[in-house]
């Protein structure tokens, strides 16, 4: 008798749920967030939330977003804000994309990544990018490709959607860890609406605190071929007056640094590319193929070079070359301050060995 | 004896189908009691009587009738009452009595293997009558070391048990544990195999099934060769097998047959099956109230909007759905066969398509409900797959009060439970790892 007594309370106490227990049609979940810097001098943060409407038939053509902005001292307050202009319980469990305004990663962005970081509702493996002009444009656009709200945003940041050569996808948790992490630099794709699509083709550089650089979308393309080792890319050069352009396949690049000289550092970086002829309007099959490689080592040779001088002369890092002195020598904290000096100096010795597969057609 | 004959006579004259008859031939005198109900009164006729007329004297039928192999001579007083109740005829001849056995068996069919198929094991069961089944049994496991020990419970009147074993293989701890068990039985009357079952169970509050029951000659006859031991019950196609592990439960008489591939993709399916049907209602309402982000968003955005017209909260949903589901099944067992189509297929549309539209339960909860209905069809064993239905009511109160935390929990505490069963000595959750040469032997 005493546990049928029992099993009846537990289940009384069932029905008098506590704020635990609350069913998804009464939560609204935040799919993309962004974050700017305010007009206002006192509410300096300017917190944007796209909200996703639950739908039960998924209808790209209806308008199911909603967006919430309010500017607050700190970016808690500007949520609590918007958590009173909201009928159902914020979850942030589906949060696919933060997006960083440009004002504010020009700035700082500490807070608002040590915020993100904090929260333990928020998934770290979402994407983040840095927002132009801001980071509410960004969210208010609707592209016509989405099949649910937020959805484009994510594909398109992602490489579960698209793969282009110009994205660098950025994970919260890689930028989080790259700006904690001695010896390596955070960066993070810029996005920009233009005429109801995305357009992503470029990558901003930070050092730990703010914005350094935005690189041009050919550097971006270089910068993306190093920093995975992940071919998705044409090269494009010319040849007898003839665009020629090569399709890598494979991809592999190999850091060592050499401090034997104490004058002169040098970092020998090697990329080694396989690819197949894409676009070429004259027939190759019987020519050398030799000669066709070689003009593409030396093409790829002065980019990659001129990026890395780009990269030195910032002081920034985002491949890691100073996590790998790290990693490589045995002096401790010593190492970091030497490396320091070590950067700054060090010359940088590319060399890129191309291999063509196949022409692409049929002979 | 002869008393006793009399007093018999006397305690059974209110019964119609008590037979007296005597005989008197030439110098020959003999009275013959039986109860027509279960005597073969043919074989009295050509076994009893129609020898009188061929034997010369008195002293040649007597010698006729102690040769005969169905004649034995009654121990005690008792024994001629309970004799008398199972097909046998008394013989009084010059103040002696006899036993004659003239069963007559009605029932001795072979029914079709219905409550457990398989594909490519025998078709069919066995039969209400255990000689019937220990000739199945025999033909089927032709070795010396078979022993069959007829037992009976204690108390009056008494079912007959018999027990089977091969003698080489078997567990004497379990034989011994059986025996002493079987004898400490004290109901009035044993119905069944499955009654047996319940009243071997030592455990007050159960629910895990610690025998197994089939009605397969095959399985037994598999079971034989692990070292179980087998026990059949007068009146029941079902018999019993002890000891059980979750393992047996779970296994077809297919998965011998079928090629390794098959069997252990097989396997694995029901075990899969066995987690979703005991876990998914709970799973559901974690999800739904407790962390929906672990829902894909295009998921978690269309439960969402097909909830949003719900006015329970999901736990409610989900026991609506459950108790649906759970009477459908109940009916569909209970109807008689002709009507049970009609009620499964109301019932289904009910389930399916009017829940939904008039907005009790959202259109996932019908997809949960089914894949739990099915997967707990895929359980070979009847009893353990009643056993999982219930089991899944307790995971539905946990979740709906601490969501996964409380599955987890509820989970450790069942595997806890049945690693702290124990069917006749024997770990229950011994599974299929490890001790390989042992496995056979159990």
């Amino acid at each position: 008798m005493k546990t049928i007594y029992l099993l009846v309370l537990c289940f009384t106490m069932a029905i008098q749920s506590g704020c635990a227990f609350k069913d998804i049609d009464k939560r609204i979940f935040v799919i993309a967030i962004g974050v700017d810097k305010s007009d206002d001098i006192n509410n300096p943060y300017r917190v944007t939330l796209k909200l996703a409407l639950p739908t039960q038939k998924l209808d790209p053509s209806v308008n199911n977003t909603q967006i919430i902005s309010e500017n607050s001292k700190t970016i808690t307050g500007a949520i609590g804000r918007i958590t009173a202009k909201t009928s159902k319980d914020l979850n942030y469990g589906l949060l696919e994309a933060c997006v960083l305004g440009e004002s504010i990663v020009n700035e700082n962005i500490n807070e608002p990544l040590n915020w993100l970081s904090r929260r333990f509702d928020i998934p770290m493996e979402g994407m983040v990018a840095l927002g132009k002009p801001n980071a509410e444009t960004v969210l208010k656009m609707k592209p016509r490709s989405e099949n649910y709200s937020g959805n484009a945003l994510f594909l398109s940041l992602s490489e579960s959607g698209s793969i282009s050569s110009f994205t660098v996808p950025e994970h919260l948790y890689d930028f989080y860890r790259r700006t904690t992490e001695k010896g390596v630099d955070p960066y993070l794709p810029v996005i920009e609406t233009e005429n109801e699509v995305y357009k992503i083709d470029t990558a901003a550089l930070l050092d730990k605190q703010k914005l350094k650089v935005i690189l041009t979308p050919d550097e971006t393309r270089v910068f993306k071929e190093l920093l995975q080792s992940y071919p998705h890319f044409e090269i494009t050069t010319k040849m007898v007056d003839q665009p020629f352009v090569l399709t890598i396949e494979q991809l592999k690049s190999r850091y060592t640094i050499y401090t034997h000289n104490k004058n002169k550092p040098i970092i020998h970086v090697t990329v080694q590319m396989r690819g197949i002829v894409e676009e070429f309007v004259n027939q190759l099959y019987e020519e050398n193929w030799t000669k066709f490689e070689k003009h593409v080592e030396q093409e790829e040779k002065t980019k990659i070079s001129s990026l890395l001088k780009k990269l030195q002369k910032n002081g920034i890092d985002p491949f890691g070359f100073g996590l790998l002195y790290r990693a490589t020598r045995h002096e401790g904290d010593k190492e970091w301050e030497q490396w320091q000096s070590i950067y700054p100096e060090a010359i940088f010795d590319v060399n890129v060995k191309v291999s063509i597969l196949g022409t692409g057609a049929i002979k | 004896m002869i008393e006793a004959f009399q007093l018999i006579k006397k305690q059974l004259s209110t019964s119609s189908d008590l037979k007296k008859e005597l005989v008197r031939i030439q110098d020959i005198e003999l009275e013959i009691l039986y109860l027509v109900s279960v005597c073969d009164e043919k074989k009295i006729k050509a076994d009893l009587i129609f020898p009188i007329l061929e034997c010369s004297g008195k002293e040649e039928f007597k010698d006729y009738l102690t040769s005969l192999p169905d004649i034995s001579k009654p121990e005690k007083d008792q024994d001629i009452l309970q004799k008398l109740m199972i097909g046998h005829a008394c013989i009084q001849m010059e103040n002696e009595l006899f036993l004659f056995n003239a069963k007559k068996v009605l029932n001795n069919q072979l029914g079709d293997a219905s409550s457990e198929t398989a594909i490519y094991g025998s078709q069919r069961s066995f039969s209400d009558v255990i000689d019937t089944n220990l000739n199945l049994i025999r033909y089927r496991y032709p070795s010396p070391n078979l022993v069959y020990e007829k037992s009976k419970v204690s108390g009056v009147p008494q079912t007959e048990v018999g027990i089977i074993y091969d003698s080489l293989l078997v567990d004497k701890g379990v034989l011994s544990e059986l025996q002493t068990q079987l004898a400490s039985v004290k109901p009035e009357v044993i119905l069944s195999a499955a009654h047996l079952q319940r009243l071997l169970t030592t455990r007050k509050y159960s629910l895990f099934p610690i025998l197994m029951i089939t009605e397969r000659p095959d399985r037994v006859v598999l079971n034989l060769k692990q070292g179980k031991v087998v026990l059949l019950v007068e009146g029941s196609p079902f018999v019993l097998i002890a000891p059980a592990t979750f393992y047996d439960f779970i296994s077809s008489m297919d998965d011998a047959f079928e090629q390794l591939w098959i069997s252990i993709s097989l396997v694995v399916l029901r075990y899969i099956s066995i987690f979703i049907t005991v876990l998914l209602p709970g799973i559901y309402i974690s999800m739904v109230s407790f962390n929906p982000e672990l829902f894909q968003a295009q998921l978690a955005f269309s439960i969402a909007g097909s909830r949003a017209n719900i006015p329970y909260p999901s736990y409610i949903e989900v026991l609506i759905m459950m108790f649906l589901i759970d009477t459908l099944i109940e009916a569909s067992i209970r109807l008689p066969k002709s009507i049970s189509a009609a009620a499964t297929t109301v019932g289904g549309l009910i389930l399916g398509q009017a829940a939904q539209q008039a907005n009790m339960v959202s259109n996932i909860m019908i997809i949960v409900t089914s894949a739990i209905g099915i997967a707990n069809f895929v359980v070979p064993i009847n009893s353990m797959s009643f056993a999982l239905r219930i089991v899944k009511y307790p995971f539905i109160l946990l979740a709906s009060l601490f969501g996964y935390v409380g599955l987890i929990a509820g989970l450790f505490c069942l595997i806890v439970y049945l690693n702290d069963l124990k069917s006749f000595g024997k770990p229950y959750l011994k599974v299929f790892i490890g001790e390989h040469e042992k496995l056979g032997k159990l």
